[in-house]
């Protein structure tokens, strides 16, 4: 009996806890990504047991200050999103599950042109007010680092509508919550996660309650 | 299948060869091609910008007197709708300005935003000693289009 009311760090239990977590991933990528492009991204998510799987439930803001693209181009892109899908967790830590996507986001941004002898020339491209809805499917392993924190590494990919204006010309090129992305109207992606997830006491299972 | 693979490496080799010809325009300054045809003899001993930050770009131009005609090469100004130069020829001070209507626009991600020049809806150009004989304004053409590859540019001969 003590064991099945002691917090279980297995997959797959009977009574699985919930679990709240952070992406380590991105805090690390915000402080010492590439020098190029100046990230600032944060998550959080909460994974909720239903029967035999996890309600997942994202949350979080993304924004980038690019260095030069496209030949002349700075462009800043931030905004917010919410995942909600369900996720299933295998035995072993297997992740398998999927999440649909809003994505709320602004872009603006200027291109500009050296100018050795008058001066550079840099004008603001149109700013751009966007919401991308989409789905994503996600594949991951989680591990035990103790009875209360679990550490997740996820690869996904995303694929989204962009809706909103489309003045500028400029193609999307970081949407929150998708990452840099390929595709204009619709864009697609890829991206890795790793989550450190802390876990609320288990429930005790039918089984022990009775005994 | 080896005609369908002729075939493949024939396409592929005529897309990347069209889309290596893809001009994507000035990245900075765009160039007056400024010619001065002389009446009499001349020597240029000043030639500087008005409204710039910087000197200009040496000019390959000769020290000594010049009978026919002189070619300078002179960047455009960005941040307005004319450039004024001003030189002296032989002690003779001129001021040059001319007007052109700028067009910066989206092309796509390899070129990003891409600068033309057009003429203006008013004078082309203007000088306060000499008369224009012509102005002429090139936008940027890719090398698969018949003639080559071009960059934005305009052409200015001054009679002096």
């Amino acid at each position: 009996m003590g064991l099945l009311l002691a917090p279980s760090v297995s997959f797959g239990q009977k009574s699985p806890s919930v679990l709240i977590g952070v992406d380590v991933l991105k805090p690390v990528f915000s402080a010492v990504g590439p020098a190029h492009n100046a990230y600032r991204l944060a998550e959080a998510t909460v994974k909720i047991p239903l029967s035999t799987t996890y309600l997942s439930i994202v949350g979080g803001y993304a924004g980038l200050r690019s260095d030069t693209i496209f030949r002349n181009i700075r462009l800043h892109d931030e905004g917010y999103y919410l995942k909600v899908g369900v996720e299933r967790i295998g035995d072993g830590g297997l992740v398998l599950g999927w999440h649909g996507l809003v994505s709320s986001y602004r872009q603006s941004g200027t291109y500009f042109f050296k100018g050795t002898t008058f001066g550079d020339y840099e004008s603001p491209i149109p700013d751009l007010s966007n919401l991308a809805i989409g789905l994503e499917g996600i594949l991951g392993h989680q591990t035990a680092l103790s009875p209360r924190f679990l550490l997740r590494f996820t690869g996904r990919v995303t694929t989204a509508a962009i809706f909103g204006t489309k003045d500028g010309g400029v193609p999307p090129y970081f949407v929150p919550g998708i990452g840099h992305v390929a595709g204009n109207s619709l864009v697609y992606s890829v991206g890795v996660g790793i989550h450190l997830f802390y876990q609320l006491h288990p429930r005790p299972t039918a089984t022990s309650l009775h005994d | 299948m080896r005609p369908v693979f002729t075939l493949l490496l024939m396409a592929f080799g005529l897309s990347f060869a069209l889309m290596s010809c893809e001009n994507c325009g000035p990245s900075r300054e765009p160039f007056l091609n400024l010619s001065l045809q002389l009446t009499t003899p001349a020597k240029i001993d000043t030639i500087y910008a008005l409204d710039a930050r910087n000197p200009l770009p040496k000019q390959p131009v000769s020290t000594s007197i010049v009978t026919s005609g002189i070619w300078l090469e002179l960047p455009l100004n960005l941040n307005a709708n004319q450039s004024r130069y001003v030189f002296q020829l032989n002690g003779r001070r001129d001021t040059v300005t001319v007007f052109y209507r700028r067009s910066f626009a989206f092309r796509n991600q390899r070129c990003g935003y891409v600068l033309d020049l057009f003429e203006p809806d008013g004078i082309p150009a203007k000088t306060t000693q000499g008369t224009v004989s012509s102005v002429s304004y090139w936008q940027n053409r890719n090398g698969s289009f018949p003639g080559g590859p071009q960059e934005t540019h305009i052409e200015l001969a001054l009679r002096l």
